[in-house]
């Protein structure tokens, strides 16, 4: 069809309806377009800082020092209220959050919400929500398993535990009697199951008293029973000294610790020993360490003179020595897992032995030395190892649930 | 066949009509946003201005790092507290920082001193249409009288403003609540009280110390009377105390500047701080009316009207054009 013969308007043409239609959306397009990204991009960022600025504020105030702590006492009660308190002061009312503590797939705590309750209606509110910002931190988390470990405490040990406790939150069932001692050991053989020791450690920091006397002298030699049932065994200062009688049971313990057995062991004490040396920190033990560290003794409490099985075992030395004495002294010893012992075979736990009265020295009520080095050996001697984990803090805007 | 011509013809009028009004209706169009995006754009760079400048504020210690004690070096300002090897620590603000700034602000400074103002107001994309506050963001409180030019002869002009970017970050105040021990209260006999802090390591001279009495009572509050014994026990009978409200007046100082119990004072046996476990006693007596009673501390040589900050606040920034 021509236009000549076509003599109509075609002012109102559909293909002019078209054009308009397609100009319209693509100015309204524009205008939109142009409106909501930058409104939307400054809420995002406010969010995002509100979230980095939370962590960081609990960081600094030693909030976050206070939950991780409630956690690793095994209150996560407390450490959920506090937090909940602490994130409601510090955000806006209009700020909703949700704190969550450990690797997200397997958390330690993510029930943290601005209210207490209603769990399941504020993870529903956070599920909903489009628009969320998060902040994590990485810190150091305590083992997720509790540490059980049985304990032998006299003369002045108390506080050292004490200490280790409040460090640590490790479960400690202290003794101070041989035959509940025993009793306790005998309970952690018959109670064993394969991979799941009953208590995960022994720890005899500075055993003063024969441990066993009289008709109980063999009964030494259950430690290394308990140790063959996958227990570690941590001995200190001088629990040796005082349990050197027999060949076929004390003697077996010292084996099972690294040391050749003497019963005419050589004490020893005064300067210039005071400072122990770090002298290999590729161990469990002295791994927060560096070769060369020091770690400050109080030389008035005593050492004993060893012949470790393996030098290798040896993790840190007295390099000076008092005159007459063969330099250097063994400081602490680390039999490793999966020695063959050679009364009763394979010992699945290593075992650590302190040559030296670290419980006395870390809280020596007049010079207290190296209390925090001493606190952080003996944990990591015990298999107290912390972890790195996230903390993660969403936050949104909305009501409160 | 029509053959007359058709230049003015209604059809033709009808576009021409049509087509003009479409053109103006797009011209208008495309003016307003391009004004929105103008509008967008202007509050777009305020916004980042005021970002950034309470970014640099809380986050950093400023140039020169010591400009509050030589504000005539001032290149810029930041507020953070300085960590103990002399780096910001940030989200921590040193509030006596935000105070030299506020001297800074004052008339008598900021007009003549055009040096300090344009530092200052280099923050702010050298505008001096700011103000900074310190605020409880629960109750919106201010908890430092508010920062901005002049603030001493004029309002500072945001509530007059019909465009006002805020912009909120969230601080520790270094103030910090060693412990705290609630509505103590004199009920049969006067109750002793023991509450213990500690002192970290390397803190005994870096922090001040202080025991900080609230009382629930109306003004004048002397009541109840609270006896406090530091790092000793009670003689019997609840006498020789190391502070007595009244006559001496909250927040008592325990430790100030590197000095144990500085004010003077005739203590009877005064035991100084030590780094560790600290303790105090307290025992309540007299009406029936409860006491809070907390241990603070505050970097060292802070004023001592700091202590009732709480240990977390907002600092806002406002900007506007």
């Amino acid at each position: 069809m021509s236009l000549i013969k076509d003599k109509k308007g075609f002012v109102f043409s559909l293909d002019a309806t078209l054009a308009i239609a397609v100009l319209l959306l693509a100015m309204v397009g524009v205008a939109s377009f142009a409106e909501k990204p930058i409104y939307q991009q400054q809420g995002y960022l406010r969010l995002e800082r509100y979230a980095n600025d939370a962590l960081e504020v609990l960081r600094i105030t030693g909030t976050m020092d206070a939950i991780v702590n409630y956690l690793r006492q095994g209150y996560p009660e407390n450490a959920e209220n506090l937090a909940e308190i602490e994130l409601r002061k510090i955000l806006p009312r209009e700020i909703q959050f949700r704190l969550v503590i450990g690797d997200e797939n397997n958390p330690r705590l993510d029930n943290i919400f601005p209210t207490p309750g209603r769990h399941a209606e504020w993870i529903a509110a956070f599920q909903r929500e489009k628009e969320t910002a998060k902040a994590i931190l990485v810190t150091t988390l305590p083992p997720r398993e509790r540490l059980k470990v049985l304990a032998w405490v006299d003369n002045n040990d108390e506080e050292f535990i004490n200490q280790l406790i409040i460090a640590t939150g490790i479960n400690i069932k202290i003794v101070n009697e041989v035959a509940t001692f025993w009793n306790e050991v005998d309970t952690a053989i018959v109670n064993w199951q394969p991979g799941h020791p009953y208590y995960d450690a022994v720890f005899i920091p500075d055993a003063e008293v024969d441990l066993a006397p009289g008709a109980l002298a063999t009964k030494i030699s259950d430690l290394v029973i308990y140790q063959k049932h996958d227990g570690r065994v941590v001995v200190g200062g001088s629990t040796l000294y005082y349990n050197l009688q027999l060949a076929y049971a004390d003697g077996y313990l010292w084996e099972s610790l690294g040391v050749l057995w003497d019963p005419s062991l050589k004490e020893i004490s005064g300067p210039p020993m005071d400072n122990l040396q770090i002298t290999n920190s590729d161990s469990f033990v002295t791994m927060p360490y560096r070769n060369g560290d020091i770690i400050e003794y109080n030389s008035s409490y005593s050492q004993y003179i060893y012949t470790p099985l393996d030098p290798s075992w040896v993790f840190a030395k007295w390099e000076d020595v008092p005159e007459g004495i063969t330099a250097p002294l063994c400081g602490i010893i680390v039999r490793p897992a999966g020695y063959n012992h050679s009364w009763i075979g394979p010992l699945p736990q290593p075992a650590v032995l302190f040559n030296m009265r670290f419980a006395q020295s870390a809280t020596d009520a007049e010079n207290p030395m190296g209390t925090a080095d001493w606190i952080t050996l003996t944990k990591r001697a015990l298999g107290y190892e912390e972890v790195l984990e996230e903390i993660s803090l969403y936050v949104w805007r909305g009501p409160p649930v | 066949m029509n053959d007359r011509g058709q230049v003015f013809t209604l059809e033709m009028f009808f576009a021409l009509t049509l087509t003009a009004l479409l053109v103006s209706c797009s011209g208008l169009a495309l003016e307003q946003v391009r004004r929105q995006m103008d509008d967008y754009l202007l509050r777009y760079s305020l916004e980042q201005t005021a970002i950034k400048a309470a970014d640099v504020l809380v986050r950093t210690n400023g140039t020169p790092a010591d400009w509050w004690t030589r504000p005539t070096y001032l290149e810029t300002v930041g507020l953070s507290q300085n960590g103990s090897d002399g780096a910001p620590i940030p989200n921590c603000l040193s509030v006596v920082k935000l105070e030299n700034l506020r001297q800074l602000c004052q008339a008598n400074t900021w007009e003549r001193q055009p040096n300090i103002s344009r530092a200052i107001m280099g923050l702010f994309d050298n505008s001096e249409k700011f103000e900074i506050l310190l605020i409880d963001e629960n109750t919106g409180e201010n908890l430092w009288p508010p920062v901005y030019p002049c603030w001493d002869i004029r309002p500072s002009g945001a509530d007059n403003s019909l465009e006002v970017i805020i912009v909120k970050r969230l601080i520790a105040t270094d103030v910090r609540k060693e412990n705290i021990i609630e509505n103590l209260v004199h009920l049969s006999k006067p109750p002793y009280y023991l509450v213990y802090f500690n002192v970290d390591p390397g803190e005994l001279n870096t922090r001040d110390w202080y025991v900080v009495l609230t009382r629930h009572l109306p003004p004048p509050p002397v009541q109840p009377e609270v006896r406090i014994w530091v790092n000793r026990n009670p003689p019997d009978g609840g006498g020789d105390w190391d502070f007595k409200s009244l006559p001496d007046v909250s927040p008592f100082r325990i430790r100030y500047d590197g000095i144990d119990y500085p004010d003077g004072s005739d203590y009877a046996f005064p035991v100084p701080l030590r780094e560790g476990q600290n303790f105090i006693w307290i025992r309540v007596s007299g009406k029936y009316a409860p006491v809070d009673v907390s241990i603070i501390s505050l970097p060292r040589k802070s004023p001592t009207k700091l202590v009732e900050l709480p240990p977390t606040a907002t600092l806002v920034v406002k900007l506007w054009r």
